[in-house]
């Protein structure tokens, strides 16, 4: 090898045998061949609470939750309302994955992407008015009524099994 | 523990040379076609020099050619030797390893290809910034060398090529390549087995200057580093580490830098890299909030970088020994191209040692260069036209393109045939998974997902569109493999991972169904 590279060589090699034989003591034992990960080092994916497992599953919790923010329309908001809308939404932005871990087509899906952001529109503006201190809307009740029928239709489709 | 690190830095520079094998050919070859074909005054015309023009010329070209880090470096050399000033180099150096064909392909199918595309912006802002200023700071950087005597045409010629690239090969250019390859050697001995999978989240200021301390050693090819990407905006992880890990990680490696360091001393080489550290960190926070995707849940995790860790785990021998392991693990995890570009550097290397032996007797550029005769050339028919060494250098450099491309198709096969290797990985990951062998289990999970994440591209190559139904049909059996993945690791009990290996055989099935039926 030529002089001028010696240096940088000599410099890489003495930091390569200085890492080997002072670093790495405080080495993590993650064990991750082994399957004996200790419990504070898991890897999992972390799924909310109100996140449904199947599409008729979330069908269902969206139905309930529409069903209790429209008793609750014209009256002031609650925490509860809040709360409500906030879970809807991430229903509904969960949905079209939630499609896609099921039998439905690509056109039935396709409704559902289009039903989801159809409700998402609705239930966004909800949101906004009763963060802004309003009341929970209820102006395109109709629209949204058939949206969540249309999502209820796809349910026999969306599991073959049943 | 020192038998841990010694043999994790040896399995890890054993898996870089092998990736770069490919490339650095890639390299040679260019280097062979830019010397004895091209001639240094036309390097000059095709790359410019000393301009603002020549830093978007040498992006330009550094995006189409295929390379990596480490197969830029005999380039960056035949480029000084052609008189090039030192921040077009860079420029070039810099683009060429982050996107080539293939990467670009697997990033335009990924969640948001919007990213990429800024990704690639901003390389080229970094590279016109620093190289601007660079240039205006020190205008007078290009060398004055000899022009070698020009090789007669014909079949000298193509073997002039042959020799230039395998001098190359056993030149200076290969200790700075071996120094290159250290660097992911000597971050697995500095850093433990998994490490960095709780490091780099998106709300962590500190995410992209870490990214960078640990980038500048990294050697990665461009489709690992697409690889790394995608897989940090799958887990919501730093956009602007992710846009250092793409121009560092894939970008630099510390045989470029020592090849700055040699050629420009400490002075330039320091500037330099503190240009761009300064403008990389700068557009790595301006781009941390408007890229980031908000449909992703963040997960606290990523398993991105856990290639630059220690592969073994310190106090646990793998079953075997270390040497079987790593024998294991190469033979395993090889491609074909891989080894094809091994075996083709490993040819270059021993001609070039031949050579070597052979100059102590007889210099072969002697009879190389020596003029034909006349009458010859006279006796050539009409149509036998002596074409100009420049135009088979552009055609050389385009048929590298090409052949480029072509490799797509062969990398990303149809939806069929990859669905049918889908199916074969997955058989062996769900029964290994479901019998307990979680070694096995872990070597093909990701298997599985890399030919997920081929079906993808594969279908965007051939069908020009990949509907967002196809994409979340994969993205669901991405998300339950990794489930599968960590149940694995974490050793949960075999029912809860019987219960997982079903809904994942099911999600394949209508992956398939979606991928064979309605495209």
């Amino acid at each position: 090898m030529h002089n001028r590279y010696f240096m940088p060589f000599a410099t890489l090699i003495s930091v390569f045998f200085g890492a080997a034989s002072g670093c790495g003591t405080a080495a993590t034992d993650t064990s991750i061949l082994q399957g004996n990960t200790p419990q504070a080092t898991r890897l999992e994916h972390h799924q909310a609470a109100h996140h449904p497992g199947t599409y008729a599953a979330a069908v269902n919790q969206l139905e309930r939750c529409d069903m209790r923010l429209q008793a609750e329309a014209g009256h002031a908001a609650s925490a509860d309302v809040k709360r409500e809308l906030k879970e809807v939404l991430d229903i509904l932005e969960w949905l079209p994955s939630i499609a896609a871990d099921s039998d439905l087509k690509k056109s039935d899906w396709e409704q559902v992407k289009h039903s989801a952001t159809q409700l998402t529109g609705f239930y966004q503006s909800s949101a906004a008015a009763v963060n802004a201190g309003g009341r929970p809307q209820n102006g395109t009740r109709d629209e949204c009524r058939r949206a969540i029928e249309s999502l209820r239709g796809l349910v026999p489709a969306a599991d073959q099994r049943l | 523990m020192f038998e841990t690190i010694f043999w994790g830095a040896c399995l890890r520079i054993m898996q870089s040379t092998l990736q770069a094998a490919p490339f650095i050919f890639t390299g040679l070859c260019v280097v062979g076609l830019l010397h004895r074909m091209m001639g240094q005054k036309q390097t000059r015309w095709l790359f410019g020099s000393n301009t603002v023009a020549s830093l978007f010329q040498s992006w330009v070209i550094g995006m189409l050619l295929p390379g990596c880090s480490l197969g830029v470096i005999p380039i960056c050399k035949q480029l000084r030797r052609s008189g090039i000033a030192v921040g077009t180099i860079f420029a070039f150096a810099l683009s060429s390893p982050l996107f080539d064909p293939l990467s670009m392909l697997y990033g335009l199918t990924l969640s948001k290809p919007i990213t990429i595309v800024a990704f690639a912006f901003c390389s080229l802002i970094v590279v016109t910034i620093s190289g601007t200023i660079f240039d205006w700071m020190f205008p007078n950087t290009e060398v004055q060398s000899e022009e070698p005597p020009e090789t007669p045409h014909g079949i000298k010629r193509l073997l002039a090529v042959l020799v230039v690239m395998a001098r190359e090969s056993v030149s200076g250019t290969a200790g700075l390549i071996l120094i290159g390859l250290c660097g992911s050697g000597l971050l697995s001995m500095l850093l433990p087995a998994g490490i960095l999978q709780r490091t780099m989240a998106h709300d962590n200021p500190y995410s992209p200057l870490l990214m960078t301390a640990i980038a500048i050693p990294v050697y990665a090819t461009p489709m690992t580093a697409m690889g790394q990407l995608g897989s940090m905006f799958q887990h919501g992880n730093s956009i602007g580490a992710a846009f250092i890990l793409l121009i560092f990680g894939a970008g630099m490696n510390l045989g470029l830098l020592a090849w700055m360091i040699l050629n420009y001393g400490w002075k330039k080489s320091g500037i330099w890299m503190g240009l761009m550290l300064l403008v990389v960190i700068t557009l790595s926070y301006c781009i941390e909030r408007p890229l980031y995707p908000k449909d992703i849940e963040p997960a606290d995790h990523t398993h991105a970088f856990d290639s630059y860790c220690c592969p073994f785990v310190v106090g646990v021998s793998p079953t075997g020994g270390y040497l079987a392991e790593i024998w294991r693990r190469v033979k395993l995890e090889t491609q074909l191209h891989e080894i094809a570009g091994a075996i083709l550097m490993g040819s270059l290397m021993t001609l070039g040692l031949f050579l070597k032996c052979l100059d102590r007797s007889w210099v072969i550029e002697t009879w190389l260069n020596r003029k034909t005769d006349d009458s010859v050339a006279l006796a050539r028919g009409a149509w036998d036209i002596v074409v100009p060494g420049p135009i088979l250098a552009v055609a050389g450099l385009l048929s590298i393109v090409a052949f480029s491309v072509v490799g797509c198709f062969a990398y990303y096969p149809s939806p069929t045939e990859t669905l049918d290797e889908l199916k074969l990985a997955e058989t062996e990951a769900l029964t290994a998974a479901m019998t307990g062998q979680n070694e096995h289990a872990l070597h093909w999970i990701p298997i599985c997902e890399g030919w997920n994440r081929r079906l993808q591209v594969g279908t965007y190559l051939r069908y020009g569109r990949l509907s967002e139904y196809h994409r979340m049909k994969a993205r669901v059996v991405s998300d339950k493999l990794e489930t599968l993945e960590h149940l694995v690791e974490n050793g949960d009990s075999l029912d809860v991972i019987r219960k997982q290996v079903s809904e994942l055989s099911r999600a394949c099935g209508r992956l398939s169904r979606a991928y064979r039926e309605e495209l």
